[in-house]
């Protein structure tokens, strides 16, 4: 009866898996930024269910053999991991409900796949890596906050560059030796190894680099500084990760250039490169051997690689049965080989769908961050993108002998602990920018938001436009800046650009108020304790989302406006904001785009405004506890302010109708505003050609009209 | 507006790559990701003999023993060759019913595999049975039955063969003109398969008589004067109009430049065309045939005739070697010409290249298995026939046939003449370089001659002359044959 247990396992096993991939595939063609289809439950159900059934699988194998002691760790450990990811999955919900679903789904099948097989190759390991993941999700849950706010990570890439360089060398020179590389050093006891987690400092570091511009001159310097880390990496021997550096190089560059051309010298480079290494390195030379031919040494440099494809041959289709096969004669099994064990025990056919959803996951990540607009993250997200992909291309490509092994980890899957949590922290930093993502959504977004700060103005005055009438801090400093000012326009551009800044808080704010009226049934202790620590954390945020509901719920009334009107505009091919601008003359004000570009306009012409908004906030704040009303309330708040303003429509109209020539001087025009901007704001030299050169492109503001359906739906919820 | 949006298209692309390099990105990976999963798919299709049969599996193997229980091998007429009991204790347990008859071909799968045993492991070891059977099994706790393997040999014929080699070292194999299948393929010495476990030591360690080794296919031996085949061939091939007007006086000796050859025993052959010397197996002639040769166009044939490469049956075999190049000393050259020096040939290959000869050029892949059912009966796999090339014309066959037929009719191969039915072959008495002893036994043939059914080779070691010792073994077996 057992023996039947066992047995059926392994087809639902494949079964549950090929659902899994089959329901991520179809998700992919959702738009799934929004994450509030049922797909997604559907998802973690069958991984819930899959690793149930595994946990059972294995289980029931300790108790055929008779090892009960084993099959009762394997029940608790079970239990507490499920628990765990359990507990993480209502956060993250809680806490960021417009993360990428699919991103997180795939992810926690990952873990669930990694937490079985480490518990069937080594106990003791698996509770240690259950550890670190644990304290892996934990930090990770701040991280895309962190992502989301501190934009100022962007002016920090040399310093992650530096930073990254010299943690290398440090191991490089202190480092212990393993696996004849020198790639990993001891802290407190714990290996440590900082090539993994250095993985996420380096693509910011040549994101920063990028992200103004990818002129040959950038993209000199970013692959000339890019080296460096290389090269560090090469004489500590750890190839492996020196190619995945290399790779996610290529990627960024291509992905700032957007010339294809970069891949192919990168790939020329990367040939000479492997050659040279294989001319210098005896034990690149005994690895590219052997994958040539690992049968004629199987005794010695050859054993590696012939027990994994003996695993896989064994476990033939259908596999032995999780815990009944013999993975463990693999060495090294739980990191490079993890993918010959799974193949070996749950069959050749869970490894495909495995494959399949490694790919899945990759792509979900490319198309995330293909959707952003802020050039920096795109980037930088790019590299972290194609840093997951390359892993698992190394680590199943070498097991299986498509290529030479190099000695990498399947990300999520493996043993080892700076791998899982590197592996973690990239995701929640693709999770933030896939925040950042939807912030640009809800901004009607932006083409370039950040790094072209004239078109921040077009569009981020919308926000700004928003969080000048709710927020009185940002008007005092208006003021100020005004005293101060250049002129009146110059000013108001400043001033803009920061309450976009609040603006985009308010979005959060309007999550964590959203997130914090649910009540979580979070029932394992540590659950309580993690959430408590992120409550701390964000303590100060809340209160801001408390006091600041208005700009929630104001921000939900805009973006049904804003929808609305992607809606009515459908026929119109040009959905430009130019083109909303006109719609608001004849339409009544329900442009959202139309009604902040006036408004900004305007602002810079009527010195009294800002008292007119004082009084609006202190209104404002009285009714957004009612909340509901809120609606009504922002429209006409919208008509009677747009009534005034007519007279500078007129005037807008008039370079609306010549747009592209019109817009291209207007963007040159703020280009030095911003520039100044810059200076006053961030303290950063921005270089002006870079600057114009993106402006160029810059000049147009799509509302993305396959979201307006979702953000609908949002405005329900509020 | 149609201008407006072109603008704003070009204004999207020039705006916007974000998307089209994450597209480019994600068919790149795609592109890479499916090429791990053909990899690895084409791995677990095809590769999986060394998964099943390499030592170094051994761990893993252990475990498939106790969910599988090894499946049945058959031969041609359905009795059984090697098949899985349970002896009392529930242990399970390999049965030989034959014995030692097919030890070779048949194999074994204690200490170590062998043979079919050993080749067809990846199916035996494996079964084929339903999704639903399986479980059902599982239920009863009882092992799933491997699959079944269906031989193309012949009791019949093998027995004859086994017989007629008795106490005599040596191999006989017997293949299908017109399909390559192999019908009997015994060798001498033997062993017992079903007691390899308690013989293993004094098996494994008789370095004298090796009786582990199949010399069927793994035996390799100086062709002797089989080999006059080849060369005949080749002259044939140059000469196919005047091959007929071939002239040489034998004074039993042959001097070329410094070297010499002899005919065997001494003979004088006196005048002979290119059949006499063929079916008189005359070494001068053939010495000075040798001579003439393109030394690179016989370099070609031989190479087509997969000399120096691996025979390509799906079971063990020897790689034949020869020297033949346009740098060889006028020795190598004489001594290769009469199928000496350091040619050696398998008895496999020998039959492969007669089978080519009768089958009127054509080489077809020679082999064991004729098909793997499922215990369930469901069809697992199926073997047909492989072609090889045409490794002559049907013209230069058809002389080859010619001379061959002569051998049978008025040369060294007589003894053969006179059966029921016709033969047609050659004779080898291949000189070890030790000359105290006797030379190997060669006879390789058809019959019958004029619509050539089936091939047999026989070699027995240190047997005498090919004609003498050879040809009468080819006899009783073919006499089984068309009994
Ligand atoms: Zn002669």
């Amino acid at each position: 009866m057992v023996l039947f247990l066992i047995e059926t396992g392994k087809y639902i096993n494949i079964v549950l898996a090929g659902l899994y991939c089959l329901f991520s595939y179809i998700s992919l063609g959702r738009k799934d930024e929004d994450g509030r289809n049922g797909v997604f439950h559907i998802l973690e159900f069958i991984t819930l269910l899959l690793f149930i059934s595994g946990v059972t699988d294995l289980a029931l194998a300790y108790s055929y053999a008779g090892d009960e002691v084993a099959m009762r760790n394997v029940i608790l450990l079970g239990a507490a991991e499920a628990a765990g990811m359990f507990a993480f999955a209502r956060l993250m919900y809680h806490f960021y409900p417009e993360m990428n679903r699919l991103l997180f789904a795939d992810m926690e099948f990952m873990l669930c796949i990694g937490f079985v097989v480490l518990m069937r190759l080594n106990y003791r390991h698996a509770l240690r890596q259950y550890v670190i993941i644990a304290a892996g999700l934990v930090i990770s849950m701040f991280i895309p906050m962190l992502i989301h706010r501190l934009k100022l990570i962007k002016k920090m890439g040399w310093i992650c560059g530096a930073a990254g360089g010299a943690a290398l060398l440090i191991v490089y020179i202190h480092g212990s030796i393993t696996n004849g590389a020198k790639l990993s050093m001891k802290i407190f006891g714990l290996t440590f190894q900082p090539s993994e987690i250095i993985k996420i400092l380096f693509a910011f570091f040549i994101a920063g680099i990028l992200y103004k511009s990818a002129g040959f001159v950038k993209i000199a310097i970013a692959a000339a500084s890019a080296s460096v880390l290389i090269i560090i990496l090469t004489i500590s021997r750890d190839l492996g990760m020196a190619l995945i550096y290399s790779v996610m190089l290529i990627a960024m560059i291509y992905m700032a250039s957007g010339r294809i051309r970069y891949v192919f010298i990168g790939a020329g480079a990367g040939a000479a490169a492997a050659t040279a290494a294989y001319r210098l390195f005896s034990h690149v030379r005994v690895r590219f051997n052997v994958w040539r031919d690992p049968w004629t040494d199987i005794d010695n440099t050859g054993y590696q690689l012939t027990q994994s494809l003996f695993a896989i041959g064994t476990g033939n289709w259908f596999g032995l049965g999780i815990g009944r096969g013999k993975p463990t004669t693999i060495p090294d099994v739980e990191d490079d080989f993890i993918f010959s064990a799974i193949a070996e025990e749950s069959g050749l056919i869970f490894g495909i769908i495995l494959i399949l959803v490694c790919l899945n996951l990759l792509i979900a990540m490319l198309l995330m961050v293909g959707r952003v607009k802020d050039r920096f993250f795109r980037i930088a997200g790019m590299g972290m993108a194609v840093c997951y992909g390359i892993q698992t291309v190394l680590t199943i490509g070498g097991g299986t002998m498509l290529i030479p092994l190099t000695g990498v980890t399947l990300p999520l899957v493996s043993n080892g602990g700076s791998s899982a949590m590197a592996t973690l922290l990239l995701f929640a930093v693709l999770q933030g920018i896939s925040l950042i993502r939807m912030d640009e959504i809800y901004d009607g977004v932006s083409a370039e938001s950040e790094d072209t700060p004239l078109n921040n103005d077009k569009t981020e005055s919308k926000k700004e436009n928003k969080a000048a009438h709710k927020k009185e801090k940002p008007v005092k400093e208006k003021k100020n800046k005004k005293e101060q000012g250049d002129g009146r326009r110059r000013a108001g551009k400043n001033e803009i650009n920061e309450s976009a800044q609040r603006a985009s808080k308010n979005n959060d704010a309007k999550n964590i108020a959203a997130a914090g009226a649910l009540e979580v049934a979070a029932s394992a202790a540590e659950v309580t304790a993690a959430e408590e620590a992120v409550d701390e954390v964000m303590e100060e945020t809340m209160v801001e989302a408390m006091g600041t509901a208005t700009g929630a719920f104001a921000t939900s009334a805009d973006e049904t406006g804003f929808s609305g009107d992607i809606e009515s505009d459908a026929g119109d091919p040009v959905g430009d904001e130019e083109y909303d601008e006109e719609d608001f003359n004849e339409e009544d004000f329900d442009d959202e785009a139309a009604e902040y570009s006036d408004g900004e306009d305007e602002k810079y012409d009527e010195k009294d405004i800002d008292e007119e908004y004082d009084d609006d906030e202190e209104e404002y704040a009285e009714e957004d506890i009612d909340g509901e009303d809120s609606d009504d309330d922002d429209d006409e708040y919208f008509g009677d302010e747009d009534e005034e303003y007519d007279e500078e429509d007129i005037d807008d109209d008039e370079y609306s109708d010549d747009e592209d020539e019109e817009y291209a001087e207007e963007d040159i025009d703020n280009d030095e505003y911003s520039c100044d901007e810059d200076d006053e704001y961030d303290g950063e030299d921005l270089d002006s050609e870079d600057d114009i050169e993106y402006d160029e492109k810059s000049a147009t503001v799509f509302p993305d009209e396959d979201y307006a359906d979702e953000i609908i739906d949002d405005d329900k919820k509020f | 507006m149609g201008k407006d949006s072109k603008k704003k298209t070009n204004r999207e692309k020039k705006n916007d790559p974000g998307m089209a390099v994450a597209l480019t990105t994600v068919i790149l990976f795609s592109v890479t990701f499916i090429a791990m999963i053909i990899n690895v798919f084409l791995f677990q299709s095809k590769d999986r003999n060394v998964v099943y049969t390499n030592s170094y599996n051994h761990e893993r193997m252990d475990i498939i023993k106790n969910m599988i229980s090894r499946g049945t091998i058959y031969a041609a007429d359905g009795s059984v060759l090697a098949r899985s009991v349970e002896d009392d204790e529930g242990n399970e347990k390999r049965e030989y019913p034959y014995g030692e008859i097919f030890a070779h071909p048949v194999g074994f799968c204690q200490k170590g595999v062998m043979g079919l045993e050993r080749d067809m492991q990846p199916y035996l070891m494996s079964t084929g049975i339903g999704i639903p059977e399986q479980l059902g099994n599982a239920m009863d706790d009882k092992k799933n039955p491997g699959n079944d393997v269906y031989t193309t040999l012949e009791p019949k014929i093998q027995e004859a063969a086994f017989k007629s080699l008795g106490d005599k070292k040596g191999a006989i194999i017997v293949t299908e003109v017109k399909t390559g299948r192999i019908l009997a393929m015994a060798s001498t010495p033997c062993f017992d398969p079903n007691e390899i476990e308690e013989n293993w030591d004094a098996v494994s360690k008789d370095a004298e008589n090796s009786p582990l080794l199949n010399r069927a296919s793994q035996g390799l031996y100086p062709p002797g004067s089989t080999f006059k085949i080849l060369t005949a061939a080749e002259y044939i091939r140059e000469h196919p109009k005047d091959w007929e007007d071939y002239a040489f006086k034998c004074t039993g000796k042959f001097t070329y430049g410094d070297e010499s050859v002899n005919c065997f025993h001494g003979n004088i052959h006196g005048d002979v065309d290119l059949r006499t010397a063929f079916a008189k197996s005359c070494n001068s002639s053939f010495a000075n045939i040798g001579t003439e040769l393109d030394r690179k166009k016989f370099s070609k044939m031989l190479e087509d005739m997969n000399f120096n490469e691996k025979l390509p049956v799906e079971f063990e075999s020897s790689v034949s070697r020869i020297l033949w190049d346009e740098d060889m000393t006028d020795k190598e050259m004489l001594q290769t010409s009469i199928g000496q020096s350091i040619t050696m040939m398998s008895p496999l290959h020998l039959n492969m290249i007669t089978q080519a000869v009768a089958n009127d050029g054509e080489m077809l892949c020679p082999y064991l298995t004729e098909k793997v059912e499922a215990a369930n009966g469901q069809m697992i796999a199926s073997y047909k026939v492989t072609g090889l090339g045409n490794v002559m014309t049907k013209s230069e066959a058809e002389v080859l046939q010619d001379l061959m037929r002569e051998v049978v009719v008025s040369g060294t191969g007589d003894d053969l003449n006179g059966k029921p039915y016709t033969v047609a072959g050659k004779t080898g008495s291949a000189e070890i370089s030790d000359s105290s002893t006797l030379s190997h036994a060669w006879f390789t043939g058809y019959a019958p001659a004029e619509d050539p059914e089936v091939v047999i080779t026989v070699i027995i070691e240190k047997g005498g002359s090919g004609g003498a010792v050879a040809a009468p073994v080819a006899g009783e077996v073919l006499d089984a044959y068309f009994d």
